[in-house]
């Protein structure tokens, strides 16, 4: 008999099937893609650049390139700005324009506010503006976006390094075990959000700044549970077993014993993301987060805070923002249930 | 007298666990002074009750504990050193039968994965073909279906599962099973059935097998040569007819008698010997069995009495043999 | 004729989990008479041990008794009231487990577990339960009672522990004994301690003993009468000498192949091919026909009869061996 691929295990057919059962758990991961997927396309979605102009017979594609406005009969050899009505009659003299659905981008100005800003709703503003009367709509996509992608890479970090923090002292043990935890002891106890704020003063933190900073004090989240099951593993009989058959210490590791550990690592992991996202947004809410003009939720919070008289604002942020928080929790409490091992075989006892 | 062809060689054998118990340290000799050697082709039983360091010689063979004294010779060569050749040798040589099938397998590998694995580690196979044909060709050895390797172990029976564990430790053939309890997890009707395949797979293959076990029915039935531990010592060595039919250390005497038996004649009265097997803390002087033995003297109690080779290639631990 | 200690009549035991009904023991019937000991053998999977729990209704609540009768002494058991039960246990029957690491408390002295047995049946002083405990810890054969009462499980070795629970046992002097599996875990020299002390103290109280064990040879040298069971049923039923001399059903023989003897050298065994049924699966007809030598299209239709042969000794077999051949 030839085996034509890895067998999956009915035990991940199954945990895969309870997964789907949990209809709510289902349909929040696939709101949850679709919305991240609309938000990697923000600049489809929210740009005060066309998608697609035709000029002249010839096609211009400035949400990618950028074009100087001599191409189109300009004066002068600047980007074009697709929203002064000078460049707009120029082009629509020779040919059209494709806009995305909203004309704005995050740090565009609305020069032709009615009213002053924060200005409500209207045709052009679907959910009005902020108090620069810059659009809260594309605020908010592009907002979105630097979130989730900020939880991601976090996550994926914190993961990575704890895993192998945990898998080291739980399968080694003895000084090394003891070494690290009482490291972990003392680094849990630094004030993160102190840190923080002091680092702000000094440094205009950007992403990357602020992803080092709290990727230095997020991994130890998983180490205990990655390390209990790494103590547990090291034990077992089929461990032992694959010992006398000659593995070393990162086979045995990564073949026998991570696997298990991976079940914990993964019904945490959506809440760690959970975590993240709340955490940036906590401090550019404060003002210790992001550059300022930077889109974020927290700062659109902290705006709506600051403008009462504008509920448009605070609103529309606190929908976004718990929306994305519960999708993610549901997705978490799925991914749990699914794993919970008493529906697991391999958990169980003898029969 | 004949030579024969050894395959395995223990020399005085030591190893000795520390433990902690009330305030005080105490040293527990799991495995005291044991020479014992293990022919080509033959199963030699090695039977005791707990605690007799039966387990622990068996581990200190395949190297998943560190001997405190003494030497393995496996073919000759020297197995407790550190030398990297030598360990690879001895892994693909001298594997082990574990004694639990429902732990001894990872869970969350198929059979096929788990029975390839040694080759895996080792670079045995050359093609993912051959690989997969030496995996069905194993199987089928041991008497399971070549589909089971797409299997998961929570799909098979107790039964099966050592089967599995006993394919695993096939390929490649090795030439020493450590076979730790193999059968003690399984009913009785499964144990004649895996039993009877490693009877088979000796004669079939000519293997040759360290079985340990505390059931001295079934070492009987499946060993050449069996040996007696108690509490660490090595007490008699003899052929299993032989030992059966004249047992002449007190304890391997013992030890027969208490085995139940299908025999009509044999009915349990009361009044049977009260002696229990001293606590493993205590250090005893002399004889490890002086204690419980009918025929202790003073000698017994002061002196340790070493392994004598008697008629008939029969050896025995005892002043009075 | 005195009417047996405890006589168990089509007995069937389900366990409900969710909305599925798994059928671990069919109609099994039985009887223990003072002074006897029956062994009920069998290996996993067979309902020995529910079926022995289920005389003082020691199941877990998903248990369900869809039929039959279990009379204590000539009191119906099933759905008996608490007062019932609670007389039952530890005053009328003692019970033996398999683990006496799990079955003591591992933070009670000997003394305190003792004790409490008698307190809770025989209310009387602590200085007369005192005395009583020494003198139980003597009759099981425990050196140096007195130091022994303050003593923990875990500073006893097993054999010390399996006679502590043997007195606790019989610290009522129960009419019935219900052990099992109480050598399993032990070595075989203190097995046969242990088993020739509740054959002592059986004997000395006239005691019905309900033995469950997979061990053949325990059977042999410790029993009067055996229950076969297989898949959930009783498969043979009949005094151990005769049984062993003349199995009727094909299972008992092929079982007593299978059992290693010391004394017979090298030899293979006579095995029964296949494996045993997992509990909850009810084939039709007869449940040992899948692996069955001697099976024939009969077996596997309908319900099987009872077949007798000589006193007290069935099967229940379409065609059961007789002298060894069908």
């Amino acid at each position: 008999m030839r085996l034509r691929r890895k067998p999956t295990n009915p035990i991940n057919r199954r945990r895969w099937r309870n997964f789907k059962a949990n209809r709510r758990g289902w349909w929040s991961l696939w709101i949850f893609l679709v919305l991240f997927a609309l938000s990697m396309g923000a600049e489809f979605l929210a740009n005060d650049n066309p998608l697609l102009v035709r000029f002249e017979g010839r096609f211009y594609l400035p949400v990618l390139v950028v074009y100087p406005e001599t191409v189109f009969g300009g004066a002068f050899p600047t980007e074009a700005d697709y929203r002064d009505p000078y460049v707009q009659s120029l082009i629509k003299a020779d040919g059209w324009m494709l806009w995305p659905p909203i004309r704005f981008s995050y740090d565009t100005i609305n020069q032709q506010l009615g009213r002053p800003a924060p200005s409500p709703p209207s045709a052009v503003n679907w959910l009005g503006t902020d108090d620069r009367g810059r659009d809260v709509a594309a605020r908010l996509i592009y907002g979105f976006r630097i979130s989730v992608i900020f939880g991601l890479v976090l996550t994926l970090a914190s993961t990575v390094i704890g895993v192998a923090a945990g898998a080291i002292q739980g399968f080694y043990g003895g000084r090394i075990d003891i070494l690290g935890q009482r490291f972990i002891e003392i680094w849990q106890g630094l004030p993160v959000l102190f840190l923080l704020i002091i680092l702000s003063s000094f440094v205009q933190p950007n992403f990357w700044w602020l992803l080092g900073i709290m990727l230095l004090f997020s991994w130890m989240t998983l180490v205990d549970v990655v390390r209990a099951e790494f103590l547990r593993g090291r034990n077992l009989e089929y461990v032992r077993a694959a010992r006398t058959l000659g593995a070393g210490d990162l086979t045995i590791m990564f073949r026998h014993v991570l696997p298990n550990a991976m079940i914990a690592t993964i019904t945490f992991m959506p809440f760690i993301l959970n975590g993240s996202i709340t955490t940036l947004t906590s401090l550019d809410f404060l003002g210790f987060g992001m550059p300022p003009g930077s889109p974020s939720l927290g700062e659109l919070l902290a705006q709506g805070k600051a403008n009462l008289q504008a509920p448009w604002i605070g609103i529309s942020t606190f929908i976004v923002l718990g929306l994305l928080l519960s999708l993610l929790v549901f997705i978490g409490e799925a991914a749990r249930d699914a794993f919970d091992p008493r529906h697991d075989p391999t958990q169980g006892g003898t029969p | 007298m004949t030579k024969h062809d050894t395959i395995l060689e223990l020399r005085n054998l030591r190893k000795t666990f520390t433990a902690r118990r009330d305030g005080k340290t105490y040293e527990i000799k799991a495995v005291n002074d044991v020479s014992l050697d293990v022919r080509r082709g033959e199963v030699l039983g090695i039977v005791g009750e707990t605690g007799c360091g039966k387990t622990t010689i068996g581990r200190t063979i395949i190297r998943l504990t560190t001997a405190d004294g003494g030497e393995a010779l496996l073919d000759g060569a020297d197995i407790f050193t550190q030398n990297r050749r030598r360990m690879r040798d001895l892994r693909l040589k001298v594997r082990m039968v574990f004694q639990d099938p429902y732990a001894s397998l990872n869970p969350r590998r198929s059979i096929g994965d788990s029975v390839a694995e040694t080759g895996d580690i080792h670079g045995v196979f050359k093609s993912r073909q051959e690989r997969a044909e030496r995996v069905a060709e194993t199987l089928t050895q041991v008497g399971l279906d070549p589909s089971f390797a797409a299997r998961f172990p929570h799909q098979l029976s107790g039964g099966q599962r050592q089967r599995v564990g006993i394919a695993r430790a096939l390929l490649p053939t090795p030439e020493l099973i450590i076979a730790d309890e193999p059968v003690s997890a399984l009913d009785v009707s499964v144990q004649a059935q895996v039993l009877n395949l490693l009877a088979d797979l000796k004669e079939e293959m000519g293997l040759t097998m360290m079985f340990i076990s505390h059931d001295l029915g079934v070492v009987a039935q499946i060993s050449d040569r069996v040996a007696v531990m108690y509490m660490g010592n090595l007490v008699e060595m003899a052929d299993g007819p032989g030992l059966f039919a004249d047992p002449r250390h007190p304890y391997t005497q013992l030890l027969i008698a208490s085995v139940p038996r299908l025999d009509a004649a044999k009915r349990i009265a009361g009044g049977i010997e009260k002696g229990e097997p001293p606590s493993r803390f205590a250090q005893l002087q002399g004889c490890p069995f002086h204690d419980r033995c009918p025929m202790a003297t003073d000698l017994c109690r002061a002196e340790r009495p070493l392994l004598r080779e008697l008629d008939g290639g029969r050896k025995v631990a005892c002043h009075h043999a | 004729m005195t009417r047996p200690l405890l006589e168990v009549r089509d007995l069937s035991i389900d366990f409900a989990s969710g909305d599925t009904l798994t059928h671990a023991v069919h109609t099994a019937s039985f009887s223990v008479e003072k002074g006897e000991t029956l062994a009920l053998v069998g290996e996993s999977g067979s309902g020995k041990t529910v079926t022995a729990m289920s005389v003082l209704q020691l199941l877990p609540p998903a248990a369900r008794y869809p039929s039959g009768s279990i009379r204590l002494k000539g009191e119906e058991m099933l759905g008996a009231g608490k007062q019932t039960l609670r007389r039952a246990r530890g005053d009328t029957v003692g019970v033996v487990f398999q683990e006496p690491m799990t079955s003591l408390n591992p933070l009670h002295t000997v003394h305190r577990q003792i004790a409490e047995v008698i307190a809770t049946h025989r209310p009387m002083n602590r200085q007369r339960i005192r005395e009583r405990t020494i003198e139980l810890l003597h009759l099981v054969g425990i050196a140096e009672a007195e130091k022994r009462l303050g003593a923990f499980p875990h500073e006893l070795s097993g054999g010390q522990r399996q006679r502590v629970m043997i007195a606790i046992a019989l610290a009522c002097r129960p009419q019935v004994l219900i052990a099992d599996e109480p050598t399993t875990a032990l070595d075989v020299t203190v097995q046969m301690q242990v088993l020739s002390l509740i054959r002592e103290l059986c004997d000395a109280f006239d005691m019905g003993v309900l033995f469950i064990t997979h061990d053949l040879g325990v059977v042999s040298e410790l029993a009067d009468r055996v229950a076969v069971m297989y898949g959930g049923k009783i498969a043979e039923t009949g005094p151990v000498e005769e049984l062993f001399r003349n199995p009727l059903h094909p299972y008992t023989g092929g079982l007593m192949g299978c059992v290693p003897d010391p004394a017979a050298g090298h030899r293979r065994f006579r095995t029964i091919p296949g494996q045993a049924p997992k509990p909850g699966e009810v084939p039709e007809g007869c449940k040992f026909a899948p692996r069955c030598a001697h099976v024939q299209p009969a077996c596997r239709a309908g319900a099987v009869p009872a077949v007798a042969a000589g006193a007290r000794h069935a099967a229940h077999c379409h065609f059961p061996l007789f002298r060894g051949e069908p």
